[in-house]
């Protein structure tokens, strides 16, 4: 089973850069450490983000180009890689998956062989009904909603170190496994989630409790993404400080 | 970090830094929601005695707008506070409108609009938030032809021209998306903003001809501010180096050396920009990257 880990400070950040920019359409890189071989078992951790957009600007492919160049050169130099991109947009009923960031995820997975999908709904923040913000889509010649699974802060340490063990032993191409699993699809139409493939975040609860804090400091607006990058240069958008 | 910002900081009860900054604010049009509603609202409520009777109201507009996105139960207030003193102004019947929008009320706030546009049927700003109705519910596709229409009345509104792009764009129909930013800059040529737009749009098509475009737009966006227009430097590069590597054998000599040059210029020009700023993990990558060109 493969496995996405998507560690809370991240989460945070993601969720940080939507609030700064709560009325617009918000885009943004996952960055994690590099994998030499992916394999059927790997455990993919989700390490840091690396916000880009919060305009539609995400449609024009000179912005989009510009961004995934500057992130792979940062990544190539800090042994890390590109897993997946990021989306929340600025309205409630809008389509779940826009085509152009169904095409920064198919470009992410040709460069890294695997590549994530979140959409965050910001809705489900809601005061006192606070769930998992976010759906998570992988590719497997489509895109293919992934089930989202909250672990407690023992079990999410526990879950790591036991998969990591189990890294190298197999050297299945994941290439095979995709079309394995789409003919497996097409017999069981009802299941909604893509099979031995999960999205784990951490601890939800410490992970609300830290966020209502973040908010009440306003730490939101450490925050920077590519887009003021370009019109204040002096300012980091690879890096997020916030702890 | 804006003056009275860094004063109210500090001393958050400082009414003159507090006035100061609300009227900036509301000079440049700025939606800091958060600011206007955490340093607005005491300034109504413990100063108001310091602000003419004429500001005050405009101050109480300005909260009640901020507490729409922060505070929405302020903003009612505020609203029945601006009722009671002006019962049959149309400004303060938009006002409500725009706090039944607020509350999600859409059916409220239409019949309020509507109510207006009949005994004022050239109102601008009534037409303009019934659009504005269509795009909160999520129908982008009805809310592009209600701004059409709306455009076929107020061909100059440029602020809705901007937003007709921005729809398209979300769609990406980029070819009308290229009219809505020809439009703009017929309205506003020398708008630098605009041509630098215009080029991402060519850019995005991508066929040789396009990209050729792109590089002309972003040339003249640079012609037209070349000091804080990184961004469009780093256009002029991401379209010079495409038509280097994808396109170079549709290109005769004289052509390819203007490429050339034009993409030595930009990479010139974004080295110097970075070096000039201090030690980061960006300007880092951003050498980096040129170094690997090179």
């Amino acid at each position: 089973m493969s496995q996405f880990h998507l560690s809370n400070s991240t989460h945070i950040q993601l969720l940080l850069h939507a609030t700064k920019y709560f009325s617009e359409p918000i885009t943004g890189l996952l960055l994690g450490p590099k994998i030499k071989n992916i394999s059927s078992t790997s455990t993919i951790q989700i390490t840091s983000c690396v916000p880009l957009f919060h305009s539609n600007a995400f449609t024009l492919s000179s912005n989009v180009d510009l961004a995934l160049t500057l992130v792979s050169t940062f990544c190539e130099s800090n042994d890390l890689s590109i897993i997946g991109v990021y989306h929340s947009s600025s309205d409630n009923n809008s389509q779940d998956l826009p085509s152009p960031i169904k095409k920064i995820g198919e470009t992410i997975n040709k460069m890294t062989k695997t590549s994530v999908v979140l959409i965050i709904d910001d809705q489900k923040l809601k005061k006192g009904k606070e769930q998992i913000a976010f759906k998570a889509y992988c590719y497997r010649s489509k895109w293919i909603n992934v089930k989202v699974s909250s672990l407690s802060q023992k079990n999410f340490q526990q879950g790591i170190e036991e998969l990591s063990s189990e890294e190298n032993e197999k050297d299945v191409l994941v290439i095979e496994e995709e079309e394995e699993k789409v003919q497996e699809q097409g017999k069981n139409k009802n299941s909604k989630f893509l099979k031995n493939c999960q999205f784990q975040i951490g601890d939800h609860e410490a992970l609300v409790e830290k966020f209502k804090k973040f908010l009440s400091e306003e730490k939101f607006r450490q925050i920077v993404d590519f887009e003021e990058h370009l019109q204040n240069p002096e300012l980091d958008f690879l890096t997020q400080n916030i702890n | 970090m804006n003056k009275n910002l860094q004063i109210l900081k500090n001393k958050p009860n400082n009414w003159k830094a507090a006035r100061g900054l609300l009227r900036e604010y509301r000079e440049k049009q700025q939606r800091n929601s958060y600011e206007i509603m955490k340093y607005g609202l005491p300034l109504i409520k413990k100063n108001s005695k310091r602000l003419s009777k004429e500001e005050l109201f405009e101050v109480m507009e300005q909260v009640f707008l901020a507490g729409l996105d922060v505070n929405l139960e302020e903003s009612n207030a505020l609203l029945l506070k601006l009722q009671k003193q002006f019962p049959k102004s149309l400004r303060v019947t938009k006002l409500s409108g725009l706090f039944e929008e607020a509350m999600g009320h859409w059916k409220n706030a239409q019949i309020i609009y509507q109510s207006i546009l009949k005994d004022n049927p050239s109102d601008q700003i009534a037409q303009k938030r019934l659009v504005c109705i269509s795009k909160a519910q999520g129908n982008t596709k009805l809310t592009i032809q209600n701004l059409n229409k709306y455009l076929s009345h107020f061909q100059g509104d440029t602020e809705a021209w901007e937003e007709l792009l921005d729809l398209y764009l979300s769609q990406q129909c980029y070819s009308k998306a290229l009219f809505c930013c020809e439009e703009l800059i017929l309205a506003e040529p020398d708008n630098y903003q605009h041509h630098y737009q215009i080029a991402n749009i060519y850019y995005t098509i991508g066929k040789r001809s396009d990209l050729i475009k792109a590089r002309q737009y972003y040339a003249h966006s640079i012609k037209l501010l070349e000091e804080q227009n990184l961004k469009s430097f780093y256009g002029l590069y991401l379209t010079t180096n495409k038509l280097k590597t994808l396109f170079s054998r549709n290109l005769n000599q004289s052509e390819t050396q203007i490429n050339e040059q034009l993409l030595q210029f930009a990479k010139d020009k974004i080295k110097k920009f970075y070096l000039q700023k201090e030690d980061n993990n960006t300007k880092t990558t951003v050498l980096e990257l040129l170094e690997i060109d090179n």
